[in-house]
């Protein structure tokens, strides 16, 4: 069964379950060296990480963090970890206990930020791009805002994508039995059929891009699957898969750090150009029309917006480090 | 700065509320320089939020109350890392010239320690006090017991707790 399979129905939008991560705290604390664990203890923490794929991504996440206690010298890390709270954190932090009580729509605003995809062990900040090779052999290009687990057992290959974009080229895989490679993001999952792709994941739904081979993609909202050979893309989300397009040209461009437009609105291409700039930009309802063409260069979001001014009629004016809004010249 | 249109939440909370909340940081830090990162610290995370279709900052009615939560939560985050930072630097101080980490390494160090910090914030103390030994003493779970004085199925449940929290972040 392909792990996407087993996924689709217990997989909530948190990565983590609060109850998976409940059990694999108690795994992970008969498991620790100080709990002496026997080999029968052993053998049956091993099956509850195999019965899963969110196990195993739970396991996977605290094993990181267990790795992050060898950096230092542990009289160190006990004499900074191990300090007496100092007295202004105690008050701010009885200062929030009261604000939390006092502004329930700012707490439940507060709980939407994305904090599995900033616990991601992969990560690239805004205007970050980042190659990493993974276990096996595969490359893995991240885009601007990416983060992601990979979770690796005897049986398949899986990367899971909280946010952002990838561009993978999956390695033949080295294990006498090959496993299945497969993303899962929150709309559905893709399986490799040996290949090259790119999977992006937008809060409401996911795209897959292939360029060589074949990607098998299912959606986790509605029934149905669906091959997306070479040369096609598809969007997949809550409504379930969407129709199979041809590849966008210079689809991938962004692993050059150049971002390309073909006669996009200017709203479209600002929003693009958003995801790579710290902040956010704001396109004026009265030029979101105009039309754009050509290839700019990402690594200065900056420049992008002074070449718009150039050759748009529109003037940008920067109001903060980080807010940018594009109006009529 | 231009006036906000209505379609655009943040812009206009921006606008409206970030003089009032630097000075609401200012009162707090006691210092202006600070109050201007925080500010915009507390802005980065709430536009980080806003990145979807769910628009929290749309139905905002107190959006004052809203910054000051979100604000709030910086505040604690920055005096944490004040005082991780205080701690670390004293610890090196004391720490014999030979088995101090290199250079090169302390601030890789500091990082870590932050990021584990960050983690387990807001857990109760004994079971700081728990997480800390096994991992950093190499202490078996009855040790422990023995050494902070409380039942080996206290010290069982505190390591539990503290793997959840990391597990699930401190939101």
């Amino acid at each position: 069964m392909p792990a996407g399979a087993r996924l689709t129905p217990a997989v909530q939008d948190e990565p983590l379950h609060p109850r998976v991560a409940r059990e694999a705290a108690q795994w992970l604390m008969r498991m620790h060296p100080a709990a002496e664990p026997s080999d029968s203890e052993r053998r049956a923490c091993l099956a509850w990480r195999a019965s899963h794929i969110q196990h195993e991504v739970a396991w996977q996440r605290a094993q990181q963090f267990n790795d992050k206690f060898t950096v230092m010298p542990p009289e160190l890390g006990k004499a900074a970890l191990g300090r007496a709270p100092a007295r202004q954190r105690r008050q701010a932090v009885k200062k929030m206990a009261l604000l939390l009580v006092a502004a329930p729509a700012g707490v439940l605003a507060y709980q939407q930020l994305p904090v599995a995809a900033w616990q991601a062990a992969n990560r690239t900040a805004t205007g970050e791009r980042r190659s990493v090779r993974l276990a096996d052999g595969s490359r893995v290009q991240m885009n601007t805002g990416t983060a992601f687990d990979v979770a690796f057992d005897g049986a398949r290959r899986l990367l899971v994508l909280h946010e952002g974009e990838v561009l993978i080229e999956t390695a033949a895989d080295t294990q006498a039995r090959p496993r299945p490679f497969g993303v899962q993001t929150a709309d559905g999952f893709m399986r490799a059929l040996g290949t090259r792709f790119c999977v992006r994941c937008d809060a409401a739904w996911s795209d897959v891009a292939v360029f060589d081979g074949a990607v098998e993609v299912t959606a986790r909202a509605a029934a149905g699957k669906r091959i997306v050979a070479a040369g096609g893309q598809l969007r997949v989300s809550g409504a379930g898969l969407g129709a199979t397009e041809t590849l966008a040209a210079h689809r991938a461009d962004w692993v050059d750090g150049i971002l390309h437009a073909d006669d996009q609105t200017l709203a479209a291409f600002s929003a693009e150009l958003a995801r790579h700039r710290r902040g956010w930009i704001r396109c004026d309802p009265a030029v979101a029309n105009l039309r754009i063409s050509g290839s700019f260069q990402l690594d200065d979001t900056d420049q992008v917006l002074r070449a718009l001014a150039a050759t748009l009629p529109v003037a940008i004016r920067f109001h903060t480090r980080y807010l940018a809004t594009i109006v009529p010249a | 700065m231009r006036v906000a249109s209505p379609t655009d939440p943040i812009t206009a909370l921006y606008s409206e509320h970030n003089g009032w909340l630097q000075g609401w940081l200012r009162k707090k830090l006691g210092c202006a320089h600070n109050a201007a990162d925080l500010a915009h610290d507390t802005f980065i995370r709430i536009v980080a939020a806003c990145n979807g279709p769910h628009h929290p900052v749309a139905q905002l009615r107190e959006p004052r109350a809203y910054l000051t939560t979100v604000a709030t939560r910086v505040l604690c985050n920055h005096y944490r890392r004040q005082s991780l930072e205080q701690a670390y630097a004293e610890a090196l101080r004391q720490m014999p010239e030979t088995l101090a980490p290199a250079p090169e390494h302390r601030l890789i160090i500091l990082e870590t320690l932050n990021e584990i910090d960050a983690l387990l914030d807001a857990l109760p103390p004994k079971a700081r006090a728990v997480f800390l030994a096994a991992q950093l003493d190499g202490l078996t779970y009855s040790e422990i017991a023995l050494q902070l004085g409380i039942a080996p199925r206290s010290v069982r449940r505190y390591m539990a707790l503290a793997y959840e929290r990391c597990l699930l972040g401190h939101a």
